[in-house]
Order: C-alpha cells, then sequence, then structure tokens
C-alpha cells in the first residue's frame, strides 16, 4: 500500500508540534464563525426585541440547558443509546448481508430491487409500523434505527467488497491463498473505505432515526422533550434539546471518521493533510 | 438532521398558514372532522362572511400546535384548551380564550371489565396508556389526588391508536369521547364490557376552545366579536342537526366516512352539555376551569409560576353574542 505523503511545507517541522497544528489549523475557523455566529444572534434578537417563543437568544438557550442540565442530560442519554445500538446492531447486519450479495450475486440479483425500495421507505412512514410491532419501550426505537442502519451497509458492504483490485487479486491467486485469506487480507481491507462512507451515513440516519421515532411515541429522549417544549411553548427548551441533538451527531461523526483515520491511513483519501 | 426536520416543520406549517387570501386564519386543533364542526358548518354557509369577516379554516396534525401558530403570528385564531392558554401566557404569549364550548373534559380512560379495575383507586399494580406531552397531566392529577404513587402504576406513552390497547399492551387507555372511544365501540366492545375512569370536576381539563391573541382583541375587536358570534352559530345548528352538519364536514375531508361523523358530532354534543351550557350559556368561559388547569400545570412543574389568570380568558365578545346562539339542544 502506498504511504502517505508529507506535503513539502510540513517537513520542515515534521516533529512532535505537526499533529498540533494539524488539528489547531483545522479547528479555529469554525470556532471563530461559531463565536461571531452566536454574538450576532444575540445582538440581532436584542435590536429587534423577537419574542423568546418566536427565536430564543442563545442566552435563553443556554439558561434553558444550564438552570436544569441534569434531566436533559438524561434524554440526551437515551436518543445516544437508541442511536448507537441501532448504529451497531444494523451496520452488523447490514455487513453481514452485504457479504452475502457479494459472495451470491443470484441471492443479490434476487433481493436487491426491494432492498433499494425498503431503503427509500421515509422514516417518519416507517416510525409508526415499527413501534406498534415492537411496543413501547427503547426496543421499538433501536428497531427503527437499527432499521435505517441495515440498508446502507448492506449495500457499500457489497459494492466495497466487489471492488477490490483484480491485478493484486491474479497475485493472491498465484500465491495459493486460500478463501478466508483472500477475503480478510484482499477483499475485506478493499470494502473497508466504502464500509466507512456507509458507516458515516448511518450516524446520520441513527441519530435522525432516533429523534423520529421519539416524535411517534415515547416519554424520554431528545424527541420527546423537542415535542413536548413545542406543546408548552417552552421553546428556549426545545432549541436546547436541538442544539444537543445536534451536537450527539456530530460528535458520533466525528468519532467514526477518528477510527476511519486510524484504520485507513493507506487511503489516498487520507493523504492531503496539513 | 434533527434542525432540517424541525425547520421543515416550521416551513410546512408556515406554508400552510401563509397561503389564504383571508384576513383572518382560525387553525383547527386537529385535521378537518366532525370535532370541528361548528366552524366547518360556519364556514360552508358563509356565517363568517354574514358576521362581516373573511376567515379560512386551517387543519392541524401532530407536529402543528394552534397556541404555538397563533402566537407566532402565523394564525389569527386557534382551537385549544385552558392549559395550553396558560402554558402560553407563562412562557411570554400572550394568548386570551374568547369562547369556551367543550365544559368537560375530551377525554376519558378505558379498560375492559375482566382487569378487575373498577375506579381509580384500584389502579396500583395495574397499567395505563396515556398521550405525553401534555395530555397526560389529566390522569396523573387523578392518581396523585386518589393518593396513589405514579411509581405503583405501569404507565405507558401511547400513540394515536387503539390498536396497542386491542392488543392488551396496557389496560387502562386513554380516549379522546369523540374519537378513540367510538373507535372502541366499533371494535365490536359495548359500554357493558368496559369500565370508565371519568376524571373529576377537579381534575378535568376542559377542551375545545377558541383563542387570539392581545393584539387581535386590541386592534381588531370587530373580527374577534364576527369570529365568535359565527361561530356559535355555527355550533347551535351542528348540534341541532348531527347528520346534515357531517354532510358538510365530509366534503372537506375526503378521508372520512359519514357515519363516523355523525358519531363526531353527537360526542362533541355531550361534551358541550354541561357546566354553563346548561344555563343557556354555551361559549361561555369560567374561572374556575383555569384555576383547576394551573394547579395541574405546577404540580406537575410545567410552569414554575402562577399567572394572572384573569387575563387569560375574556368573556367581552360572548357576552355581546346573540342569545339565540347561547342555547344549544341538550337531551
Amino acid at each position: 500500500m502506498p504511504s502517505p505523503a508529507a506535503p513539502p511545507a510540513a517537513a520542515a517541522t515534521a516533529s512532535r508540534f505537526s499533529w498540533s497544528e494539524g488539528t489547531l489549523a483545522r479547528l479555529w475557523p469554525p470556532a471563530v464563525t461559531f463565536v461571531v455566529a452566536v454574538v450576532a444572534w444575540q445582538a440581532m434578537i436584542t435590536a429587534f426585541a423577537i419574542p423568546v417563543y418566536v427565536l430564543p437568544a442563545p442566552a435563553d438557550i443556554w439558561l434553558a440547558f444550564a438552570n436544569n442540565p441534569v434531566p436533559l442530560l438524561g434524554h440526551a442519554g437515551i436518543t445516544l443509546f437508541e442511536a448507537i445500538a441501532g448504529f451497531l446492531l444494523g451496520s452488523l447486519l447490514g455487513a453481514v448481508l452485504g457479504t452475502v450479495f457479494a459472495y451470491f450475486p443470484v441471492i443479490a440479483r434476487g433481493f436487491l430491487p426491494y432492498i433499494i425500495a425498503a431503503n427509500t421507505i421515509p422514516v417518519v412512514a416507517v416510525a409508526p409500523i415499527i413501534i406498534i410491532w415492537f411496543g413501547h419501550g427503547l426496543g421499538s426505537k433501536v428497531a427503527v434505527t437499527t432499521f435505517l442502519s441495515f440498508f446502507p451497509l448492506a449495500l457499500n458492504m457489497m459494492k466495497g467488497l466487489q471492488s477490490y483490485d483484480r491485478t493484486i487479486m491474479d497475485v493472491f491467486h498465484v500465491a495459493a491463498a486460500n478463501g478466508p485469506q483472500r477475503f480478510f487480507k484482499m477483499r475485506l481491507p478493499s470494502a473497508l473505505p466504502y464500509v466507512f462512507v456507509g458507516l458515516k451515513l448511518n450516524v446520520t440516519f441513527s441519530v435522525i432515526g432516533a429523534i423520529v421515532a421519539e416524535f411517534v411515541q415515547a416519554d424520554k429522549g431528545l424527541g420527546f422533550v423537542i415535542m413536548t417544549s413545542y406543546r408548552t411553548l417552552a421553546m428556549p427548551r426545545l432549541w436546547a434539546a436541538m442544539v444537543m441533538s445536534a451536537l450527539i451527531g456530530i460528535v458520533f461523526f466525528a468519532l467514526i471518521a477518528a477510527i476511519e483515520r486510524l484504520a485507513l491511513p493507506w487511503h489516498s483519501s487520507h493523504q492531503d493533510q496539513a | 438532521m434533527t434542525k432540517l426536520l424541525t425547520s421543515l416543520i416550521a416551513g410546512t406549517a408556515l406554508a400552510l398558514s401563509l397561503t389564504p387570501a383571508a384576513a383572518e386564519t382560525l387553525r383547527l386543533e386537529w385535521v378537518m372532522q366532525g370535532q370541528f364542526a361548528g366552524p366547518i358548518l360556519a364556514l360552508e354557509k358563509g356565517y363568517y362572511k354574514d358576521a362581516g369577516v373573511d376567515v379560512e379554516l386551517l387543519p392541524a396534525g401532530p407536529d402543528i400546535k394552534p397556541s404555538v401558530t397563533v402566537a407566532t403570528g402565523a394564525d389569527t385564531f386557534g382551537i385549544g384548551h385552558p392549559n395550553q392558554v396558560i402554558s402560553a401566557r407563562a412562557n411570554g404569549a400572550p394568548l386570551v380564550m374568547i369562547s369556551q364550548y367543550g365544559q368537560k373534559s375530551a377525554t376519558t380512560y378505558v379498560a375492559r371489565k375482566e382487569t378487575g379495575i373498577t375506579s381509580i383507586k384500584d389502579m396500583p399494580g395495574h397499567s395505563v396508556g396515556l398521550w405525553f406531552g401534555g395530555d397526560e397531566q389529566e390522569f396523573l392529577a387523578m392518581l396523585s389526588r386518589a393518593g396513589i404513587d405514579q411509581s405503583q402504576v405501569q404507565i405507558v406513552s401511547q400513540g394515536y391508536d387503539i390498536i396497542s390497547w386491542l392488543n392488551k399492551d396496557y389496560e387502562v387507555m386513554q380516549v379522546t369521547l369523540y374519537n378513540e372511544l367510538p373507535q372502541v365501540y366499533r371494535q365490536g366492545f359495548k359500554k357493558e364490557d368496559l369500565v370508565f375512569l371519568d376524571p373529576a370536576e377537579e381534575e378535568s381539563i376542559v377542551s375545545g376552545g377558541l383563542f387570539t391573541t392581545e393584539d387581535e382583541i386590541t386592534n381588531n375587536p370587530k373580527a374577534v366579536q364576527a369570529v365568535v358570534d359565527a361561530t356559535l352559530r355555527g355550533w347551535k345548528e351542528a348540534i341541532a342537526d348531527p347528520k346534515a352538519a357531517a354532510e358538510i364536514v365530509v366534503k372537506y375531508n375526503s378521508e372520512l366516512k359519514l357515519d363516523e361523523q355523525i358519531d363526531q358530532i353527537k360526542a362533541m354534543g355531550e361534551l358541550f352539555c354541561a357546566g354553563p351550557t346548561l344555563k343557556g350559556e354555551f361559549g361561555k368561559s369560567e374561572l374556575k376551569n383555569y384555576e383547576v388547569a394551573e394547579k395541574i400545570l405546577i404540580d406537575a412543574k410545567l410552569i414554575d409560576k402562577k399567572i394572572d389568570l384573569a387575563k387569560a380568558f375574556t368573556n367581552e365578545f360572548w357576552d355581546k353574542a346573540p342569545a339565540e346562539y347561547k342555547t344549544i339542544d341538550c337531551k
């Protein structure tokens, strides 16, 4: 596998500082944007006297969280659990099915149209049905997120396993590699970039799925807080829950991206770091 | 992600409510159905126009709350309940109830006789399905008044259907008198097979009132009076002849079935025929309903301080409405 090319500018300082320099360079623009946006937002609310129930100011949203953080954190934990559990379960099941599809093209051809069709059903339509089948607890929300995480991984795993370099596979044949060796040392590593694309999609789907499932029916979780706050016009709390769900999504995504960088340092998409 | 979802919902709500050419919009509490036969009939027969106002009726759904759309200015009038007006006012939105049609709680709680439950006192060790997000407070208040701790009862957050109760996922189910209860009967249950846990007066939140904002009352009192008068007139006719009213209602929503809507309108009549309505004062708001609602909200920590209840409703427009619209058929 080709090794990452070090950019010439960093070569001189390619020392213990290069990692922190890279991170700092990546982090300060969004941080500054955030601060500027928050200040501008707060100023706009004050200047135009916008009512709190139309658009709360950042200070109101922060207070809605800070005055009573423990219940909100509890709800966030529930939503996070629903998202992660469904993500792991769905991705695993999807990966298994995708592998079956890659090795048995006839099965793939038989099932793919239905898999693709099922993948297009919007979660708002599927969630009520899943809740009727799986009941009213966390189980039904995990079922929704599993359902959503299943298809992207099945499709991406299949595509990934089919996308290996044929020339390199010839080398494996020549070296008399057996089936498992071909799978674990050649096809699976080649599939990983596709798998990570699928995993990153699943992060988004599972967070959205958890929230939407909670909209449909729940008594816990950030989606539940959003619905309850909306109905009682407690808008700062609604926004606080929204911000927390966005943060969950961002952190989860960053985690998968970091795992990807560790697992695939050889991949060309990671070779242009500053 | 969720920001996109919420802005899509808000955008849809705004789009739905910004399309009217009408000067005033009245946001119903749910889809067009018999529950709103009064305003629908009034619109169809031109009573709003006769009274001098141009009104558009807009349906709601699970994600659209009239209290929110009226507070944000997207709609002029809305259908709602005292607890919603009180919550709104506690959160800074100056909503005011201008007429109150329902004088009983819209919800009751049914169980199969075989569960052995005969009254609220039997609830420990049993299960109940409630609509969370505010509507659960009535039953929780009932438990609290009966001295039962919530931890002794299995409380399940239910969806907007009776399927889970039919599947026996829980024993007691919160139902509206005009929607889910008729559905239960249509599944073959008879009154004799069921047990009803009805909220007492001190625990019920009345439903089905008409509200607007303080601004609208100050700037447009003629329109407010017209809407109050015409809606009373529409309801009086709808209750007098539910079948004719249902025939009008089904024209506004092709998903509806005529006989179900007749049942729904009759159920609305039952909701109205209590309190002031029985004294020929249909449509009047009463302070005691607000005191009950506020106490429930405070006990549940949904609001953290009391508000000036006298400002939450007004009978000034109802007082001036024609007297003949204030008497309806109560059997």
